[in-house]
């Protein structure tokens, strides 16, 4: 054998006991998978960052995450279950119901126990924890990990030019918008391509019309509700009035979301009603200072809860996990203080109670922060019930085209409400 | 004993025809076996499955329960189902006229004239073909876009600013818009199909038409239609069953809206199953997208073959 073919020879054997011993190496690595709904770059890296630090605390664990829109998580997400599949954990949308139906299904790993372990029931509030494991009472499957909050946002240099004052009143706001539509200046830029953008408009108007307890009752679908209420009727006309009036982006129907965001972020409109996961963006894009205030009531009379500031997505743990001791531990993780901050830094409004808030990280978030102070909760009608939300979408779309009058678009919620929310499929 | 040894003799003869004739007639179906098994794994199978979730209540999450025909029933009165299925008829019927004419005529142009850079001219017709019907939808969305969107600019350069719209927001625009879109792609398929057609023509066929003073009215009506049936046929069930599975081009653009303008089955069966997670209900209406796309294939052909009978 002559000295190449020793080192031949050599050479195989070493890459033979590489590839033996590799995998040996590797036993002590474990991946841990989250799923979390949220496709915005901001989102991303933001988990991405999280991870990381818990990885970086965890030596030989691997956190991989994927991020899903809206839509494909709730599509997705159910399929990988049904197989026996999908994440250790993930943050769940829409919680009442895919959280609760998954739990129904034993999906999910119930965390009643460990909650009160954790401490986790002394930072978040009770009262979210009931609505989203609404499904599965007095049992928890979920912690709500950020509320969102809806209300309107506006570019302090147009209103600082124009001479305007923030709204007390709803006659105080539809002065402002009148002011702008005057200076040539299209008022609001709503995404009513998307359709759910003009629902936002049309709910903060129902929130500021009706007592918490109508929309709360209809959330539970409690059939002692009804849609077709003469508050219903007001909140709907008085969207429908903002839309000729030209309050509305008058290209609002072939707007999308994206689209009516960028024109407030380019300063071609004034103000965009919208919920704070967009908050990020408007802090950062515009050249201009954003600013926010809860949308004024349309019955001052009543006490004030803003449309749609509701405890959301939700922390839950796979039922089929290998990695059940790590999962309750990054979902730990998720869920305290040093997480919660770096979530608030970024200007998410975590749904974590601190001992004592840290400071706003833009002054967009302070004006939030603000706003939340003096605002009560007032859930999202049709969260519960995805018919209704449909429906609504639908009927708001031909109600602004000209093609539904607000009395036949309350009688169709209504029939909706009874037809599809009342006796579920 | 001769006829006893003759015998003898033809009896390996007759075993081995027999056999070459059951090799003839059976060996095909063993050839046809795997694409048989990957036919009824991923065709067959999957149908069956669809019409037993039809029969069932299910979220596609919780057991389901059984329904009967009830879903059936539901879908003979639901009018958002016959407003899309109308959408689609709508759809079909101009798919049938305006992308085949306009083919059509290119490929007439592209293969019957001398004309410089055909070849160059086929490429760029055919190209919006080769893109994703989703990359094609993106375009159309900035083409639409009210503010900044190709039309409502080019619009606002020419002072026509009065014609400048929200296209896809209308409507009463939102679906002759969404087709408009859909067929910048598939004109191009039915022009190749066509210059293919064309191609094979035999020109001597058009050389006597001259001789005989026929002029290319004449020509196209007696010679060139004629030839080119099997292709017209062929884009035309093509086209129109492609129009009835309309969907990426719908659900980017406008998911339907505004309201149900430009709600077409295949969208509406997605909301139903995925978005509404009546999973039951929306292969019930996968089912009947399915029935009315085999029966108008079904009534096309057989109207074909009485023309083709009469002809």
């Amino acid at each position: 054998m002559n000295r190449k073919a020793i080192f031949k020879f050599a050479l195989l054997g070493l890459m033979s006991l590489l590839v033996l011993v590799a995998p040996l190496g590797a036993q002590d690595d474990v991946t841990l998978t989250f799923w979390f709904e949220g496709d915005a770059p901001a989102a991303v890296a933001l988990f991405q960052e999280v991870a990381d630090e818990f990885a970086a605390q965890h030596p030989g664990v691997n956190v991989e995450i994927t991020s899903f829109g809206f839509d494909d998580f709730l599509r997705v997400m159910p399929l990988a279950l049904d197989g026996g599949e999908g994440p250790d954990v993930a943050y769940v949308p829409w919680g009442l119901q895919a959280l609760g139906r998954y739990a129904l299904a034993g999906h999910a790993v119930e965390l009643t126990d460990l909650a009160a372990e954790n401490g986790w029931l002394d930072r978040y509030a009770m009262s979210d924890i009931e609505l989203t494991n609404g499904l599965t009472p007095g049992e928890i499957y979920g912690i709500p990990f950020e509320n969102v909050t809806i209300g309107v946002f506006y570019n302090k240099a147009i209103f600082a030019e124009q001479g305007l004052e923030l709204p007390e009143t709803l006659e105080d706001f539809e002065a402002i918008m009148d002011a702008l539509l005057e200076a040539g200046i299209t008022p609001v830029s709503v995404g009513g391509r998307d359709s759910w953008p003009l629902a936002h408009v049309w709910l903060q108007l129902v929130h500021t019309a009706m007592p918490i307890e109508v929309i709360t009752g209809i959330e539970n679908n409690d059939p002692a509700y009804r849609l077709d209420t003469p508050e219903f009727l007001a909140a709907t006309q008085k969207t429908l009035e903002w839309a000729q009036a030209g309050y509305l982006d008058p290209n609002m129907l072939s707007t999308g979301f994206v689209d009516a965001n960028n024109l407030f972020i380019n300063g071609d409109v004034a103000m965009n009603i919208g919920g704070t996961w967009v908050m990020n963006d408007f802090a950062t894009l515009p050249e201009f200072e954003v600013g926010f205030f809860p949308t004024p009531q349309l019955d001052p009379e009543l006490p004030w809860h803003a449309g749609g500031k509701n405890p959301y997505n939700n922390m839950m743990i796979n039922s089929a996990t290998e990695n059940m001791d790590l999962a309750v531990e990054f979902i730990g993780y998720m869920l305290g203080e040093e997480a919660q901050t770096k979530f608030w830094d970024a200007g998410n409004i975590t749904a974590y109670q601190f001992d004592e808030m840290p400071p706003p990280s833009t002054p967009l978030l302070a004006d939030v922060a603000d706003a939340n102070s003096y605002t009560g909760f007032g859930y999202n009608i049709g969260v519960t019930c995805s018919a209704l939300n449909l429906a609504t979408w639908r009927t708001l779309q031909e109600l602004v085209g000209g093609d539904i009058t607000p009395e036949e678009l309350i009688a169709t919620n209504q029939q909706v409400y009874e037809a599809d929310c009342l006796t579920s499929e | 004993m001769a006829d006893a040894k003759q015998l003898a003799g033809e009896r390996p003869m007759l075993a081995f025809t027999a056999k070459l004739a059951w090799q003839k007639n059976v060996s095909p179906y063993f050839f046809i076996v795997p694409a048989l098994l990957v036919y009824v794994a991923f065709f067959v199978f999957p149908l069956v499955k669809l019409v037993e979730l039809s029969l069932y209540k299910w979220d596609g999450i919780l057991p389901r329960k059984f329904n009967g025909l009830r879903h059936y029933q539901r879908l003979l009165v639901d009018d958002r189902f016959w407003e899309a299925l109308s959408h689609n008829f709508s759809w079909m019927i101009a798919a049938i006229i305006i992308p085949v004419i306009l083919g059509l005529m290119l490929a007439i142009l592209l293969s019957r004239s001398s004309m410089f850079g055909s070849i160059f001219f086929r490429t760029i017709f055919f190209m919006p073909q080769v893109f994703s019907s989703v990359t094609v939808a993106l375009i159309w969305q900035w083409i639409y876009n009210p503010s900044y969107g190709a039309i409502n600019v080019g619009l606002r350069a020419i002072g026509l600013d009065y014609l400048a719209q929200g296209w896809l927001g209308d409507s009463d625009l939102v679906l002759p818009a969404l087709f408009i879109a859909w067929s910048w792609v598939h004109y191009g398929f039915t022009m190749i199909i066509f210059i293919a057609a064309i191609d094979a023509v035999d020109e001597a066929l058009f050389d006597a038409a001259k001789v005989d003073g026929a002029n290319l009215m004449a020509q196209f009506r007696h010679i060139l239609l004629p030839s080119i049936r099997g292709a017209l046929t062929t884009i035309i069930l093509v086209t129109a069953i492609s129009s009835f599975q309309v969907f990426d081009m719908v659900y980017v653009l406008t998911r339907g809206g505004p309201g149900d303008a430009s709600m077409v089955v295949p969208v509406y069966m997605l909301e139903s199953a995925f978005t509404l997670r009546k999973v039951g209900y929306g292969a019930t209406v996968a089912i009947a997208m399915g029935v009315v796309i085999v029966g108008f294939s079904v009534l096309f052909l057989v109207l074909r073959g009485v023309y083709k009978d009469t002809d």
